[in-house]
């Protein structure tokens, strides 16, 4: 449990000195999302309901897009060799870098969502309840995404497999994530919210075992 | 200190190490000498615990490599081949880093005295991207100066050195062997070091053996 605390304070400090995974991915989530504003328009009924839908494809491809970078960096100098011969395990280093990337995706939408509900004209109890879903869904896309990472360091960048391989994953919780009814959270049936944490549940044990497995054969 | 008994190890299909034996004793420095390709990291990354072999064990004071898992920074510090420091890090922040993943705690003064064994005080703030080459060995090569293990273990460590560190070098190894330490370490060209013992490695053969390259799906 030592070894964990020091692994993610590790990587925090990595994530906090050096913003430039925080930036990339907040830039990259403003572009797409004002993209998609000028391009449908200025009708705010439409933008609302789309908004959700919007909103998780945008934090599926950011966080597709910036996993890479967690794993990249150290890959290339060799620290990811260093971090397991100095007996981290692979399964600590899958977590604390999910970790390091859920706090930094935790930590840019916290100011990101609110501002392009603002933009989408979503009210306050509905950007609430927004977040509760970004909240329950983000750490399944979090492993899903540093697995595909991996998978991309394994198979030598080729993204074709890598998508064919993790995308399928992705569809669910993006399914779910985005069918649920934001304006009207009180009175309708919250199951979406379960079935969200379930995937979580289901996603933790099977992608700490993968990570493990892919992390191991980076030193072959 | 060190035993390694009897590893069968095969990589890329081709069978590098065949029965390889070796042991390590107090107050001893041993070079593995042999060209490119030879399977010099191989042999290390095997020793460490990196790559598991075909056959044979390595013992680290009589215990496997399972044994002291996540102890295996007390039994030995290793200085791979990759420079192991973040680019967008000082070389500050680097062993600091460092120091934090091996539970060290040095005061500014401490560390700056030993970062001056390699002339890098006066460059402690710079960026590791902007270093040269040597450079960054020898801030990798700093580490050793911080590690409490009684057995370093390096790969080719005087690759990029001037004449000067190379002499550095040499003398913190000599120092370190008087402390009751040993040194292992790997080059294709004979130092001038007070080299104990020399194991030269060769090319084992070329004979194509398996073809399962993704050997840890296997233990699932």
């Amino acid at each position: 449990m030592k070894n964990f605390e020091i692994l993610v304070k590790r990587e925090l400090k990595i994530l906090f000195v050096s913003v430039k995974h925080i930036l990339s991915y907040s830039s990259f989530f403003l572009l797409v999302f004002l993209l998609f504003a000028f391009s449908v328009g200025p009708n705010l009924k439409i933008l609302s309901s789309i908004y959700l839908p919007i909103l998780f494809m945008i934090i599926l491809f950011s966080l597709i897009l910036t996993s890479e970078n967690f794993i990249d960096e150290d890959f290339k100098n060799g620290c990811f060799k260093e971090l397991q011969f100095l007996g981290f395990s692979p399964e600590q280093i899958f977590l604390a870098k999910s970790f390091s990337m859920f706090s930094s995706i935790i930590f840019s939408n916290f100011f990101l969502i609110p501002l392009t509900s603002l933009l989408f004209g979503i009210n306050f109890s509905a950007t609430i309840t927004v977040f509760y879903i970004f909240l329950l869904s983000s750490p399944t896309l979090v492993l899903l995404s540093l697995i595909s990472a991996l998978f991309s360091l394994q198979i030598k960048r080729n993204k074709f497999i890598q998508f064919i391989i993790v995308m399928p994953f992705f569809i669910p919780i993006v399914i779910f994530a985005s069918s649920t009814d934001i304006f009207n959270y009180e009175n309708s049936n919250n199951e979406n919210f379960l079935i969200l944490f379930g995937f979580f549940l289901i996603t933790l044990p099977i992608s700490i075992i993968i990570g493990k497995l892919l992390i191991k054969e980076t030193n072959q | 200190m060190l035993e390694v008994k009897s590893i069968y190890l095969n990589r890329n299909k081709k069978q590098i190490l065949s029965n390889f034996s070796l042991i390590l004793k107090k107050k001893t420095m041993v070079l593995l000498l042999g060209e490119n390709g030879a399977g010099k990291s191989s042999l290390l990354d095997t020793i460490v615990g990196l790559i598991k072999p075909q056959s044979g064990e390595v013992l680290f004071d009589g215990q496997t490599l399972e044994e002291i898992e996540t102890q295996k920074k007390k039994y030995f510090t290793y200085i791979p081949h990759e420079i192991c420091l973040r680019d967008s890090f000082s070389i500050a922040e680097n062993i600091d880093i460092w120091l934090n993943l091996h539970s060290i705690k040095l005061n500014t003064k401490q560390i700056s005295k030993k970062l001056e064994v390699f002339d890098l005080q006066n460059i402690k703030d710079q960026l590791v991207r902007n270093l040269s080459h040597g450079q960054k060995k020898k801030v990798s090569l700093t580490k050793l100066l911080f590690s409490n293990s009684k057995l370093w273990i390096m790969d080719e460590p005087i690759n990029g050195l001037d004449k000067k560190s190379v002499q550095i070098l040499n003398s913190i190894c000599t120092q370190h062997i008087k402390e009751d330490g040993s040194v292992l370490f790997t080059s294709h060209i004979y130092p001038k070091f007070k080299i104990t013992k020399k194991v030269l490695l060769k090319k084992f053969c070329n004979k194509k053996l398996y073809k399962n390259s993704f050997d840890s799906w296997g233990k699932l």
